[in-house]
């Protein structure tokens, strides 16, 4: 693991969730790269990347472009790079954990904004019972994985991932849920949560042998 | 307790702390839970410096310490801490010892300064039970709802009404009762007031619960019981600020507790199935290694829950959310590792019957999973679910 970043960087991290929660993942992920500022970190330990476009030539030369992920607010270019690229990074991992957390929220305001106007036999559907019910489990998700990440050195991260993992997944259906059939079309929500998945499994796997 | 005072002792110093009285608890928690041995006789067994955490420093002149330094148990960051660890070893119990009371927070905040030391001097020096009741049987535990009245009887009140599910409600010396005055509409109807065991026309009975019965959860009956203006709880502070305000803020600041209890059973029972399941097969483990990190991740919010409480920046719907994760897990914990130690198991591992049977109490404490994920949405959706500090959708 790589830990060529300063402290003061390193304590700034969680701003990235607020960030991607404003501004969307690109500009998250490019202030993330601002503040980590190590370029191995962005390949991932399995050899993927992905990033904004702005980020493309910070990538190896070895690297390939193989495809983009859109989101709600723009792309992110998909990259595979040669066999021993990548690197596991706690800041980074942090960071994007950070982001992906942000991205949920931002997911899931965008579902209870639209909720707000839409009705159900003459009342907003936000007002129903269930629909707020699946609103509290959401709240409660992000609020775990929040003070989890918050709570959590960087020698501690291999023991979160797969918790941290599990949370925004069930925090991420059950917002594309709440979109309804809309959240099952290809389009800004679906991109975002698909996006917010994808983020995680590129950068996944900090082990505990690799951190030094 | 108070709110606005800050961890004096680290989280790990605690627990190794309250981790002693725990081996000591669980002892006896079996034969608690099978009415061999009563409340009563097991706290006047235990070391009387657990009986007074959380008092304040002027009536503790004997606390317990940690690596010489006191330990006042004034912060909710330190309580999450002994509720998780007792917890562990015995939730009735633990529910069952003066200072876990819901009480403290109308005592430390609501009574006069004169109140309060009596209060405190009266209770120092051996076991004494005070309940806090608010749930009804027809309204559970919603404020607005309540049906137990207070009617002006010339200078003084009667009060008129039934309580249920009400903690050491049948071995409280004192306690203090939630009802509406009578004729009055809304919140500022509501009042707390003080009924003294043996006054004339209160009756209680304990009932008999699936789990949880060191906590002793009664049913209290009144019947035109004397109440004076004197035992009306916060007389001098506004409407607005005792009553129903003050049952609300109470359930606020306790839930991360509930919440810090419900984990403790989850880790005794994972803790069991790890002594008893040393070598586990590979889905036994995976099950296992889930569990152990949903009960760091819980804690974590946990702590986070009362972190706020304690720096003033408390709001009821992460409290919420620290309750509804950690009474989820105790049920997922204890039912599937229940289901580890094969189909005997409740009868084989009595303890681990009883976690499973205690676990299911804290559902309906301080309302149940479906209400608090109605409020954790009510908090999410108007932006007050984080402390002022985090940025909000």
């Amino acid at each position: 693991m790589t830990t060529d970043t300063t402290l003061v960087a390193v304590r700034d991290l969680p701003k990235c969730r607020g960030t991607a929660l404003a501004h969307g993942l690109e500009q998250a992920l490019a202030e993330l790269h601002q503040r980590v500022r190590s370029t191995t970190a962005l390949v991932g330990q399995h050899g993927y990347s992905m990033l904004p476009p702005s980020l493309r030539d910070l990538l190896p030369t070895s690297s390939e472009i193989i495809g983009t992920q859109a989101t709600d607010t723009g792309e992110l270019i998909i990259a595979r790079s040669g066999p021993g690229s990548g690197e596991s990074s706690a800041p980074w991992w942090t960071g994007v954990a950070w982001i992906r957390l942000g991205g949920v929220e931002r997911l899931n305001k965008q579902a209870t904004d639209r909720l707000t106007g839409r009705k159900v036999q003459g009342r907003p559907t936000i007002t129903l019972p269930l629909v707020r019910a699946s609103v509290g489990d959401v709240a409660a998700a992000i609020a775990e994985a929040r003070y989890l990440l918050a709570d959590t050195p960087d020698a501690g991260i291999p023991r979160i991932q797969s918790r941290f993992d599990e949370i925004v997944d069930v925090a991420v259906r059950t917002s594309l849920k709440l979109f309804g059939a809309s959240g099952y079309v290809v389009g800004p929500p679906s991109n975002l949560a698909y996006a917010i998945t994808r983020l995680g499994e590129v950068y996944a796997g900090i082990d505990q042998k690799r951190i030094r | 307790m108070t709110v606005m005072t800050v961890l004096k002792h680290k989280p790990d110093a605690l627990r190794g702390l309250f981790g002693e009285y725990a081996g000591e608890i669980r002892r006896n928690a079996l034969p608690l839970h099978n009415g061999d041995i009563a409340v009563e006789e097991l706290a006047a067994s235990v070391d009387p410096r657990l009986l007074r955490a959380g008092f304040p420093p002027e009536f503790n002149d004997d606390p317990m310490t940690v690596n010489g330094k006191p330990v006042h148990m004034r912060s909710f960051a330190e309580f999450v801490v002994a509720q998780e660890e007792l917890a562990w070893a015995d939730a009735g119990f633990l529910l069952s010892l003066p200072w876990s009371s819901m009480s403290t927070y109308l005592i430390e905040v609501l009574f006069d300064p004169q109140e309060r030391d009596e209060f405190y001097a009266t209770v120092a020096h051996k076991p004494r039970w005070v309940f806090f009741a608010v749930t009804e049987p027809a309204h559970g535990s919603d404020p607005l709802g309540m049906e137990t009245t207070l009617s002006a009887d010339g200078d003084s009140f009667r009060l008129n009404g039934t309580k249920r599910y009400i903690g050491n409600g049948a071995r409280g010396f004192v306690g203090f009762v939630f009802c509406r005055r009578a004729g009055a509409t809304g919140p500022l109807g509501i009042e707390a007031v003080r009924v003294r065991a043996g006054a004339d026309g209160f009756d209680a009975e304990q009932l008999h619960t699936i789990g949880l019965r060191g906590a002793g959860l009664s049913e209290l009956r009144f019947d035109n019981v004397k109440v004076t203006e004197d035992d009306i709880i916060g007389r001098r502070h506004s409407s607005v600020r005792r009553g129903f305000h003050g049952a609300v803020t109470t359930f606020d600041l306790f839930r991360p507790g509930v919440g810090a209890m419900a984990l403790g059973i989850a880790r005794a029972a994972y803790d069991y199935v790890r002594g008893e399941r040393r070598n586990p097969g590979p889905v036994d483990a995976a099950t296992l290694e889930s569990l152990n990190d949903r009960i760091h991740s819980v804690r974590a919010l946990i702590h986070g829950a009362a972190r706020s409480i304690d720096a003033g920046k408390g709001n009821g719907s992460l409290s919420s959310a620290a309750k509804v994760a950690a009474v989820r897990l105790a049920e997922d914990s204890t039912r599937t590792l229940l289901r580890m130690l094969g189909p005997t198991a409740r009868f084989d591992h009595p303890l681990m019957d009883k976690f499973d049977r205690d676990a299911r109490g804290f559902e309906f404490m301080e309302g149940m999973s479906d209400i608090q994920r109605q409020r954790i949405a009510q908090g999410f959706l108007s932006r007050r679910f984080w402390p002022s500090e985090e940025p909000a959708p």
